[in-house]
């Protein structure tokens, strides 16, 4: 467990540092390059199959989604009081960010 | 007509009582300090309170304790700048109170002893530690985390310490941070897997009550952002 803390203590650093470009080329991307009026079904659907913005949009995903889960198994574990329960913490925030992730997935799909 | 309160209201915790006792003390001059007072006390008024003193210049760490809700050393905290003729003593927090306001200062060293935090020489021949001058480069690597007096004042202000068992401390992790950057231990950066886990650097949230009350004023946030950084690139064992 000792080992498994430090590794996921340091994936809430990497996803930082990973979500922080991939949330600013979205933003510029949706609102700048691609413009607001570029937001119909057909449009998306056309660039996602692109391929590079599949990618981005996965890895942007992983990020959000892995800090986000991350940073609550972190401010969880503030309050377990035994090592169970921050067994337990580890377990349904990894849980809760592996769902959110297959579900970001399925959207993605849907415009396949 | 004085600027400084020259009588106190002297309010110490008492572990019999279960309530904090009153003195009235004189204060002969601002730089009359809280020990001063304390000793005043057990020599005039009250020969049973309990507390702790050693060097009486800040060095030996032996009286701290908790003056008006924040750490600090007795024989270093003087009464007049504190601002007021109410003068609040009690034990240090997180750790068992052995009467009044000394406490037992096991558990404070036992984070010492479960982080691993005594030096090793790396030339386990040489008789004595080799000697880093000021000048030299390399002791600026751990000048900012030397110099602990294992006061506990850290320990006490952290909200880890009394609140999440086995909490290491910042005094413990200060201690490994500047052995594995010193170049004359053994252990060198293989000594951060003492501190790699939830009861240890992982757990800091930086809000920096150690840095504020710590009386040789180390830089205790910044060394656990410093160990962090460290703990975030460096392989463990």
């Amino acid at each position: 467990m000792a080992n498994l803390d430090l590794t996921l203590w340091r994936w809430q650093r990497y996803t930082a540092l990973a979500a922080a470009p991939l949330v600013v080329a979205h933003v510029v991307l949706q609102y700048w390059v691609f413009g607001l009026d570029n937001a119909t079904f057909d449009a998306v659907s056309a660039r996602v199959k692109g391929g590079i913005i599949l990618t981005l949009d996965v890895l942007l995903l992983a990020a959000v989604a892995g800090h986000g889960f991350l940073g609550l198994r972190g401010m969880l574990q503030d309050y377990a009081r035994s090592s169970q329960a921050a067994a337990w913490i580890t377990r349904v925030t990894l849980f809760l960010f592996v769902a959110t992730f297959a579900y970001g997935l399925v959207a993605l799909i849907a415009f396949l | 007509m004085p600027d400084f309160p020259t009588r106190i209201t002297l309010l110490v915790s008492r572990s019999q009582a279960g309530r904090p006792t009153s003195f009235e003390v004189p204060v002969p001059a601002p730089a009359s300090r809280v020990l001063d007072a304390l000793l005043y006390v057990r020599e005039h008024l009250d020969a049973s309170l309990g507390f702790r003193y050693s060097c009486r210049a800040g060095m030996c760490g032996s009286c701290a304790v908790v003056v008006n809700g924040k750490e600090a050393l007795a024989c270093q905290t003087a009464i007049g700048p504190l601002g007021t003729d109410q003068v609040r003593v009690s034990p240090l927090r997180a750790l068992p109170v052995l009467r009044d306001v000394m406490c037992d200062m096991t558990p404070f060293f036992t984070t010492l002893k479960r982080a691993d935090a005594a030096m090793r020489a790396r030339d386990p021949d040489r008789k004595t530690l080799r000697i880093m001058p000021p000048a030299e480069p390399r002791r600026a690597f751990i000048e900012g985390q030397s110099g602990c007096i294992t006061c506990g004042a850290c320990f006490s202000a952290c909200e880890w310490s009394a609140t999440r068992p086995g909490y290491l401390g910042p005094a413990a992790m200060n201690r490994v941070l500047m052995l594995a950057l010193d170049e004359r231990d053994a252990g060198g950066r293989k000594r951060l897997a003492s501190v790699a886990h939830e009861s240890g650097a992982l757990r800091c949230h930086a809000l920096g009550n150690c840095s504020q009350v710590c009386p040789v004023d180390i830089p205790l946030r910044e060394g656990m952002q410093k160990l962090q950084g460290l703990l975030a690139t460096e392989e463990m064992p």
